[in-house]
């Protein structure tokens, strides 16, 4: 327990410790960490890990990051809550970033033309991955790092991150390709490591990949609707070319793939069997203007499905079919946070470690 | 439940400089506490409310007095004529006005209804004093709560330091 908190007993301007925390857990993230300067005893309420418990449950996350970069500029990462206020921005100094997918994780990963940065939200730190090649893969005459995810292992807690990496710079859907491996233990020692390469030498494949044991589980097969939507596109795209029509996101602890083409529903296929591919059709949300290029980001506790669109952040509640809309500014890529702004220590793990490769 | 039905029981409230405060039970049951002892019949004559003077209690009993669910003989028809939501805007109305009180009295209305487990008033008086602290600088929340800086200068440096973004 902190030490009593020294506001005068005597006075009338004075609270009780118990009557200031009642208090303390209803201020803004921002303000919990500006007020931690009051002074001392201010400091150890305002860090003392009971508090931030009850701070947290008096702000029921998620929150939503969002990146937005030019191609030449700068970009930044803004955290934001479900009614799309800012509550925290980070500055990034990578040029073109975009942020990988949506993962409900406690660090946000980040690539661009030079590289990839993982960032910790709570501190503001960021570091490089490293571009070095793995040491198996020295030999390769030709390298070039195609996909890349991001993820953690369920039952350690670690990180890692993976990347595919073609060989042959002539003709990538026949050539095969390499796998690396990296785990950010503690990121400036991280080295990738050389894997099997992927089970598909072809892209236009998604691939199921377990972070736990670093090994390929095999192809899986999209939704049948999603599938002939991708073999009627006639080679135009791939699933990783879809990504505006098509996006792969983890709600409730299922991997989802989101399947929003130009004027039809915004369906979600939720896969219930990862051995069997066995994909349900959970959600279909009717056609709206509103949702080209929307995005599936959470799904709340009571059902609500929040959805990231163009300049808004909308909450969509399937029994009533209806929409709240908060603005958000226009960003170019969109995930959950569940961390804590206020604790560099992270209690969350995720619940899935399997990922799933677009190639 | 038959008491409850009646409505008109009527429950004594006793504050420590000595004055009694006859409410409806209906109304004295919006703090749990309270509630907590009518149920255990524990309050058979009057309760004496410790700790809570009779001006504070006064309010506290207007504040429950008006956000009592309308179920009574008057209320009946109050809450079939007026839809919900504004119901609803009518109190947050109503609450504004309640909560324009000084400091002192803010303060101790939060110990009141901390004590008497009344969740509204909590989260009104709580929530009041986060909007008016929240934009203050951190001198001005010292002289607030009359608290002193007991930081040395290099160790606030480190803290705003640790805290950077929050500062911005």
């Amino acid at each position: 327990m902190p030490p009593k908190v020294s506001v005068a007993a005597s006075n009338d301007g004075a609270l009780p410790e118990d009557m200031l925390r009642h208090i303390l857990v209803r201020l803004p993230t921002k303000t919990v960490c500006r007020f931690r300067a009051v002074c001392r005893s201010w400091r150890s309420l305002l860090t003392d890990p009971l508090f931030l418990a009850a701070h947290k449950s008096n702000h029921p996350g998620p929150l939503i990051v969002t990146c937005k970069s030019e191609m030449f500029e700068r970009g930044a990462i803004n955290i934001v809550d479900l009614s799309g206020h800012v509550v925290k921005r980070i500055a990034i100094t990578m040029k073109d970033a975009r942020m990988v997918r949506t993962r409900s994780l406690d660090l946000i990963c980040v690539t661009g033309r030079k590289g990839c940065h993982v960032i910790n939200p709570a501190t503001g730190d960021a570091f490089a991955l490293p571009s070095c090649r793995a040491k198996e893969h020295a030999h390769v005459e030709h390298f070039f790092p195609e996909s890349f995810d991001f993820g953690q292992v369920v039952t350690t807690g670690e990180y890692k991150a993976v990347r595919c990496v073609s060989i042959d710079n002539s003709d990538h859907a026949s050539s095969p390709m390499l796998c690396e491996v990296i785990t950010l233990d503690d990121g400036r020692h991280a080295r990738w490591r050389g894997k099997q390469g992927p089970p598909a030498p072809v892209t236009s494949n998604l691939a199921l990949f377990n972070l736990e044991t670093e090994e390929w589980m095999g192809i899986v097969q999209g939704p049948t609707p999603v599938r002939s939507f991708v073999q009627d596109s006639n080679g135009r795209c791939g699933y990783f070319s879809l990504y505006l029509d098509l996006s792969v996101v983890n709600l409730d602890g299922f991997l989802v793939m989101a399947h929003n083409p130009e004027g039809c529903s915004l369906d979600l296929w939720f896969l219930m069997d990862i051995e069997k591919c066995l994909w349900n059709k959970r959600h279909s949300l009717d056609f709206q203007p509103e949702n080209l290029f929307a995005q599936p980001l959470e799904i709340l506790n009571d059902g609500k499905i929040i959805l990231s669109a163009s300049g808004s952040l909308r909450h969509y509640d399937p029994i009533t079919k209806t929409y709240i809309d908060f603005e958000m500014r226009n960003s170019t890529s969109v995930g959950t946070y569940t961390g804590s702004l206020l604790s560099s220590e992270s209690a969350f793990t995720s619940e899935v470690s399997v990922i799933l490769m677009c190639l | 439940m038959a008491t409850r039905e009646a409505g008109k029981k009527m429950i004594m409230l006793k504050s420590p400089d000595g004055m009694e405060f006859e409410v409806e039970e209906a109304v004295a049951m919006e703090s749990q506490t309270i509630r907590k002892m009518i149920e255990d019949d524990c309050a058979d004559t009057a309760i004496l409310i410790p700790n809570i003077n009779s001006k504070i209690l006064s309010r506290v009993i207007e504040y429950c007095n008006k956000h009592v669910p309308t179920t009574g003989a008057t209320g009946a028809a109050a809450s079939d004529t007026v839809a919900p939501a504004a119901l609803a805007e009518d109190l947050k109305i109503w609450d504004a006005e309640f909560i324009k009180v000084n400091r002192a009295t803010r303060f101790n209305l939060i110990q009141a209804a901390s004590y008497l487990n009344i969740k509204g008033l909590l989260d009104l008086t709580s929530q009041t004093t986060i909007d008016t602290i929240s934009d203050n600088s951190l001198e001005e929340i010292r002289s607030f709560l009359s608290t002193k800086n007991d930081y040395l200068p290099e160790e606030e440096q480190t803290i705003r330091r640790e805290n950077q973004w929050a500062f911005q």
